[in-house]
């Protein structure tokens, strides 16, 4: 039997030092994405170029957050009232897919989705790690949709309306189960990581307005510095997120 | 809003797994969740003086004394 002596060889302490340097590297790497986002700076002029970025910026993310407000409502008062779905109201959101509001439910959820992905993509701290799986979760709901209603519902006398088209390609590919086991997987870790990236916002900007308020004392006690001036000049904007 | 998200979750799970709800016992905590998501974005994103090109005296004066500032 050959025995490889070249694998089995150990490593000189030249090219473990080399190693482990790497796999330092590597974590350190990977601990800019746990990293909490320091207290933002002063917002651009909002003529400038850079501010008028800014506003565009500021104008989706209100948009996204319309999106949020008007989704459970439009889903189940446009179902009942426009195209008089049954059963009134449904289960879920992610069942609404096989409502009239098909077309609604998966742009919605695909908008938000994209935009959390996108986020702060260019950034390496714990909003882009939240926001990138809340956004990759968002997109695999509406790749992957729920399994679909039946046709008399459990409880109900009256067939569903509209009647629960066949299965997707992807559904009858893959099997129904299996999308929506993925859909029951990615639901639930969109929530979650929506939820902790609103949580570690909360929590930003406490810590900013603390920390405002210390160097606002600090100034008032004559211990004025450039830094304290600018944290204290931008307190309307700090906490919220900036691009 | 973080808090209302996380009730909302802990009714999903809650009533998934340990109380059996009615049927709609999901869509509501869905929903609560969406609609607590996007009231905290509509609220965070609802800067509206900065939205429509306005900025605080001391914004200003923030900015004329970076761009005063030497390099």
């Amino acid at each position: 039997m050959g025995v490889d002596t070249q694998a089995r060889r150990p490593q000189s302490p030249s090219s473990g030092r080399e190693g482990s340097s790497r796999v330092m590297r590597l974590l350190n790497w990977l601990k800019e994405f746990f990293t909490l986002v320091p207290a933002q700076d002063l917002r651009p002029d909002p003529h400038s170029g850079e501010g008028r970025y800014v506003r565009s910026f500021l104008v989706m993310r209100l948009f996204i957050g319309f999106i949020g407000v008007l989704l459970p409502f439009a889903l189940v008062f446009i179902d009942h009232w426009w195209f008089h779905g049954y059963p009134w109201p449904r289960g879920s959101e992610s069942i609404y897919y096989y409502s009239g509001m098909r077309e609604v439910f998966t742009v919605s959820i695909g908008t938000i989705a994209f935009f959390m992905f996108a986020y702060k993509i260019t950034e390496r701290n714990l909003d882009n790690t939240l926001s990138f799986f809340a956004g990759l979760a968002g997109i695999l709901i509406v790749l992957f949709p729920t399994a679909p209603p039946a046709l008399i519902q459990k409880g109900f006398t009256t067939p569903t309306n509209p009647v629960p088209p066949g299965l997707t390609p992807l559904q009858k590919s893959l099997t129904e189960p299996t999308t929506h086991t993925i859909h029951q997987f990615t639901s639930g870790a969109f929530i979650l990581f929506l939820g902790l990236l609103r949580s570690r916002s909360e929590f930003a900007k406490d810590s900013a307005r603390n920390a405002t308020t210390t160097r606002a004392s600090d100034r008032h006690s004559g211990a004025r510095t450039t830094g304290a001036w600018r944290c204290s000049c931008s307190r309307p904007v700090v906490g919220s997120c900036s691009p | 809003m973080a808090l209302l998200m996380l009730a909302a979750g802990g009714w999903i799970l809650f009533t998934m797994k340990i109380f059996k709800g009615p049927y709609w016992s999901l869509l509501v905590g869905e929903g609560t969740c969406a609609f607590a998501f996007g009231a905290s974005w509509t609220a965070k994103g609802a800067e509206w003086r900065y939205l429509f090109g306005g900025s605080t005296p001391e914004e200003k004066t923030a900015r004329a004394a970076l761009a005063s500032r030497p390099t």
